[in-house]
C-alpha cells in the first residue's frame, strides 16, 4: 500500500515534470520572438521616421529650387524678348529718319502726383520722321507696338530735373500726361533719372493699370542728346502661366506652394494661395516668413519648422525671394504624411506580433496536449508492471520461504530482483524525460531556425535581426548540447545498473542450479533478467552513439552559424546561403527523430520483457505452491505410513490378530 | 514459447546442467554452476599480510580470502575494471574468493561443446595458494 501511494507520487510528478519540460521551450521561444518582433518594430519606425523626414525635407526644398530656377527662366525669357523687341522698334524708328524735336511749342496739361508738380507746361512735339506726336497716338507707336506684340509709350523729357511724361502710347488705356513714376520695388531707385543719364532700365512697373514687365530705353535725337523715353512692355498676365506651374507643384498629397510680395504696398498679397496644411497653419508661418523677407536677397533660402499641439512637427517650411519679380517662394510640407509611413510600419509590426502570439499559443496548447498524452503513455505502462513486479516478487518470495532447502536464498534473491526491476524502471524514467527534454530543445532549435529563414525572407535587408537569430540559434544549440551532456550522465547509471542487474542474474543461475528440480522455473526468470540487463546495456550504449553523432551535428552547426552571422554583416549576398545552412541544420535536427524512435523501440522491447518476467513470476507462484503442497502431501504420508509400520510392529512383537486396513488409511 | 511457458516445462521436464562462462585474463573458460556459491563486483578488499592472497573480502559478515585467478594461471595480475567478479567457492571446506577478469553469460553443455572452451575449477587451480593460507 505504502508502495502505491509512492508510486502514485512520483507517477504525477513525472507527468508535471514531462508536461512542464515540454512547455518551457515553447513558452521561451514565443516570448523571445515576441520582444524580437517588438525591438525591430521600434527600430524600424525609427528609421522609417528619419528616412522619410529626409525625404520629405529634401523634396520640400527641390519643390523650392524647381520654382525658382523657373521663375529665373521665365524672367530671362522676357527680358531677352524685351532687349530684342528693343531693337526692332529702334531699327523701325531710325527707318522714319530719327528722333527729333521739331515745329511750334505747344502748351499740355501735365497731371501731377505725389513727387512731380502738375500744371500747364509748353513743349515742342516729338517727331519721328514725319510723324508728329503731339495728338497721343501715333501710326508709329502703334507700328512698333504690333511688331513686338506689347505695349509702346513714348516719354517726353520735360525741364533740366529729366523727368519724364508720357506723350504717346500704344494703347488707349495709358493715361498721357502722366510722370513716369519711381518703381513700387525699391524706393530708392528712380527710373526717370536712370534714363536721363542714359542707361535703359528693365523692372516691374505699372501701366495701363496693369502690371508690366518692362524695358525703358533713352530716346536720343541726331545730335545725342536725350529728348525722351521709349518703353516696350509686356503684361504679367504673361507671368501668370508661371504662376500656375508653380501652385501646381504640390509637395506630396497636403503640401503646396505660396506667392507673396515681398515689398511696396502689395507686400503681403498673396499671388498664389497655398492649402490644405499650409492654409491651417498660415497664423504660424506667415509672419515669420514675411518679417525674414525684408532682408533676403535674391536667391536667398530660409527654413523654418511649424510645431504643432502634440508636440510634433505640424508642418515643414521652406522659402525663397525672387527678385525679379519681388516674389517670396513658399514651400510648406505636411509633417503628418511622413509620420503616416513610420505609424503603418508599427501597426503592421503589431499585427506580426499578434500573429506571432496566436501562433505561440497554437504552439502551446499542441505541446502541452501531445506532451500530456506522451506523459500518460509513458507513466501508465511503466507503473503497472513495477506494482506487479513487486507484488508476484513478493508472492515468489513467500511460497519460496515455505520450500524446504532454497527458501531463504530464493526469498532474498527476488526482493533484489523486485529492487533491481524498480531502478530499472527509476533510471528508465529518468531516460526517458532526458529524452523528452532533448527531442523539445531540437524541435525548438528546428523551430528558431525556421522562424530565422522566415524572417530572413522577409526582411532580406535586416541583417541585424538576423544576428539576433543567430544567436538565439546558437544558444539554443549550447542548451542542446547541455541536455546531451547530462543525458551522458543517465546512461551511465543505466550501464551501471544493467551491470549490477547481471550479477544478480548469475546469482539467481547459481540458486536455481542449487535448488535443483524446485530453482530450474527460477532459472528461466534468473535468464530472462539477465537478458533485461543485456538490452538495457544495448539501448544505452545506441543512446550514448546516438547522442555523440548527435552532439557532432550541433557542434558543427554552431561554428557554421556563428561564421555565418559574422559574415553576413559584411554582405547582404550572403543571406541566401545562411539560408541554405539553416535548412540544413532543420535537415540533420530532423534526422535524429528516427534515432529516438530507435531508442523508444529499445525502451519498449525492455518493458515487454518486464511483462513476459512477470508472467514467469506468476507461473512460478503457482509451480511452487504445487511443489511446496506436494511436499507437504509426501510429508504426511511418509510420517503415516511410518505411524502404521510402527503399530504394526507392535502387533507382531505382541502376536495379536491382524491390523484392521482403516488404522493404516488414517 | 513464451517465459511462462518455459518455466511451466522447465519445472515438469527437468533442467540441463548450466555452467558459469568467465575469463581469466585472454583465456575463456567455464565451470558448473553448482560448484559456486555466489558471483560478485570488485569491491575494496581488507588488506592482507599474506603473499598468496590478494586481501579480505567481508561477505555477509565472514572474512574470505581473494586469489587472483590469473596470477595464480598466466602469472600476471588482473586489471581490475566495471567488469571484474569474484567467485565465491568452497575449496576443501573452505570459502574462497577467485578474482577473474569477467563473468559473461551462463552456458548449457551445447554451448561448451561449440566454444571450445577450457573447464577451470579454481579450486583446482588454488590448491596450493589455499595450502599456504592461516
Amino acid at each position: 500500500m505504502l508502495g502505491a501511494t509512492a508510486m502514485k507520487f512520483s507517477k504525477r510528478s513525472l507527468r508535471k515534470k514531462i508536461l512542464l519540460l515540454s512547455l518551457m521551450p515553447a513558452i521561451a521561444v514565443t516570448i523571445v520572438l515576441a520582444f524580437i518582433i517588438w525591438n525591430s518594430s521600434r527600430r524600424a519606425s525609427t528609421i522609417v521616421r528619419t528616412n522619410v523626414t529626409d525625404f520629405m525635407v529634401i523634396r520640400t526644398q527641390k519643390s523650392l529650387h524647381h520654382g525658382y530656377a523657373s521663375a529665373e527662366v521665365t524672367a530671362n525669357y522676357i527680358d531677352r524678348e524685351l532687349r530684342l523687341n528693343m531693337n526692332i522698334a529702334q531699327l523701325i524708328l531710325a527707318a522714319t529718319g530719327g528722333v527729333s524735336l521739331q515745329g511750334p511749342s505747344a502748351t499740355r496739361e501735365l497731371i501731377g502726383d505725389e513727387q512731380h508738380v502738375g500744371g500747364q507746361t509748353s513743349l515742342q512735339p516729338i517727331r519721328f520722321g514725319s510723324d508728329l506726336l503731339n495728338r497721343g497716338r501715333s501710326d508709329i507707336v502703334q507700328e512698333v507696338a504690333q511688331q513686338t506684340g506689347g505695349l509702346a509709350i513714348v516719354f517726353q523729357r520735360v525741364g533740366k530735373t529729366g523727368d519724364l511724361v508720357r506723350v504717346a502710347a500704344s494703347s488707349p488705356a495709358v493715361r498721357l500726361n502722366t510722370f513716369l513714376g519711381k518703381t513700387t520695388q525699391d524706393a530708392s531707385v528712380n527710373p526717370a533719372e536712370i534714363i536721363s543719364s542714359g542707361n535703359s532700365y528693365v523692372g516691374r512697373t505699372l501701366e495701363a493699370g496693369e502690371w508690366h514687365i518692362g524695358r525703358y530705353e533713352p530716346l536720343r535725337d541726331t545730335k545725342g542728346e536725350i529728348i525722351g523715353a521709349l518703353y516696350l512692355g509686356q503684361s504679367v498676365t504673361g507671368v501668370t502661366s508661371l504662376q500656375r506651374e508653380l501652385a501646381a507643384n504640390s509637395i506630396g498629397t497636403h503640401g503646396s506652394v505660396a506667392i507673396i510680395y515681398a515689398h511696396g504696398p502689395q507686400r503681403g498679397q498673396m499671388l498664389v494661395k497655398p492649402f490644405d496644411i499650409a492654409e491651417e497653419t498660415e497664423s504660424q508661418w506667415l509672419p515669420v516668413v514675411m518679417s525674414k523677407s525684408l532682408n533676403m536677397k535674391d536667391a536667398q533660402e530660409e527654413a523654418l519648422d511649424v510645431p504643432s499641439k502634440d508636440g510634433n512637427d505640424a508642418a515643414i517650411v521652406r522659402f525663397s525671394y525672387i527678385q525679379k519679380y519681388d516674389w517670396i517662394l513658399v514651400a510648406i510640407a505636411d509633417a503628418k504624411e511622413l509620420r503616416q509611413a513610420s505609424v503603418a510600419v508599427k501597426s503592421e509590426f503589431s499585427r506580426l506580433q499578434w500573429t506571432m502570439l496566436i501562433a505561440g499559443l497554437i504552439t502551446l496548447g499542441t505541446v502541452g496536449a501531445l506532451s500530456w498524452l506522451m506523459s500518460r503513455r509513458v507513466v501508465d505502462p511503466l507503473l503497472g508492471i513495477t506494482i506487479q513486479l513487486t507484488s508476484s516478487g513478493t508472492q515468489i518470495a513467500s511460497s519460496a520461504s515455505q520450500q524446504l532447502n532454497a527458501a531463504t536464498s530464493f526469498n532474498v534473491s527476488s526482493t533484489e530482483v523486485a529492487t533491481a526491476v524498480k531502478e530499472i524502471s527509476s533510471t528508465s524514467q529518468e531516460l526517458l524525460r532526458a529524452m523528452e527534454e532533448l527531442s523539445q530543445e531540437a524541435a525548438r532549435a528546428s523551430e528558431i531556425a525556421r522562424e530565422g529563414s522566415t524572417v530572413l525572407a522577409g526582411f532580406g535587408a535586416s541583417i541585424e535581426l538576423l544576428e539576433r537569430a543567430g544567436q538565439t540559434i546558437s544558444s539554443s544549440l549550447t542548451a542542446i548540447r547541455e541536455k546531451a551532456g547530462k543525458i551522458n550522465a543517465v546512461t551511465a547509471a543505466v550501464t551501471k545498473v544493467a551491470d549490477q542487474t547481471n550479477l544478480l542474474s548469475l546469482n539467481a543461475a547459481i540458486e536455481a542450479e542449487k535448488a535443483g528440480e524446485a530453482g530450474a522455473g527460477f532459472g528461466v526468470v534468473a535468464r530472462e533478467i539477465r537478458r533485461l540487463a543485456d538490452q538495457s546495456a544495448r539501448a544505452s550504449q545506441e543512446i550514448e552513439q546516438t547522442i555523440r553523432e548527435m552532439q557532432d551535428a550541433v557542434g558543427a552547426g554552431g561554428d557554421e552559424v556563428r561564421a555565418l552571422t559574422d559574415a553576413v554583416e559584411k554582405s547582404t549576398e550572403v543571406s541566401e546561403l545562411v539560408r541554405a545552412q539553416f535548412s540544413e541544420i532543420i535537415a540533420r535536427v530532423e534526422a535524429m527523430t528516427p534515432r529516438y524512435e530507435m531508442v523508444h523501440l529499445g525502451m519498449q522491447n525492455q518493458s515487454e520483457g518486464a511483462q513476459q518476467i512477470s508472467e514467469a513470476m506468476w507461473q512460478l507462484t503457482e509451480t511452487a505452491s504445487q511443489t511446496t503442497d506436494a511436499v507437504a502431501e509426501l510429508n504426511q504420508v511418509s510420517l503415516e505410513l511410518h505411524h502404521a509400520v510402527n503399530i504394526l510392529k507392535q502387533r507382531i512383537f505382541e502376536g495379536a490378530d491382524e491390523t484392521t486396513p482403516e488404522t493404516l488409511q488414517g | 514459447m513464451s517465459v511462462a511457458e518455459e518455466v511451466a516445462s522447465a519445472t515438469s521436464a527437468g533442467r540441463r546442467k548450466q555452467y558459469l562462462l568467465f575469463a581469466v585474463g585472454d583465456i575463456r573458460c567455464y565451470v558448473e554452476l553448482t560448484r559456486l556459491n555466489s558471483v560478485v563486483p570488485w569491491a575494496t578488499l581488507l588488506p592482507a599480510e599474506e603473499d598468496a592472497v590478494i586481501g579480505w573480502l567481508n561477505y555477509r559478515g565472514n572474512r574470505v580470502p581473494v586469489i587472483d585467478m590469473a596470477k595464480q594461471v598466466l602469472g600476471e595480475e588482473t586489471s581490475r575494471t566495471l567488469g571484474s567478479r569474484i567467485l565465491l567457492l568452497e575449496c576443501s571446506g573452505r570459502q574462497v574468493g577467485a578474482l577473474v577478469s569477467e563473468a559473461f553469460a551462463i552456458g548449457t553443455e551445447e554451448d561448451i561443446a561449440t566454444s571450445g572452451m577450457e573447464r577451470l575449477d579454481p579450486c583446482e587451480v588454488l590448491t596450493s595458494a589455499i595450502a599456504r593460507l592461516p
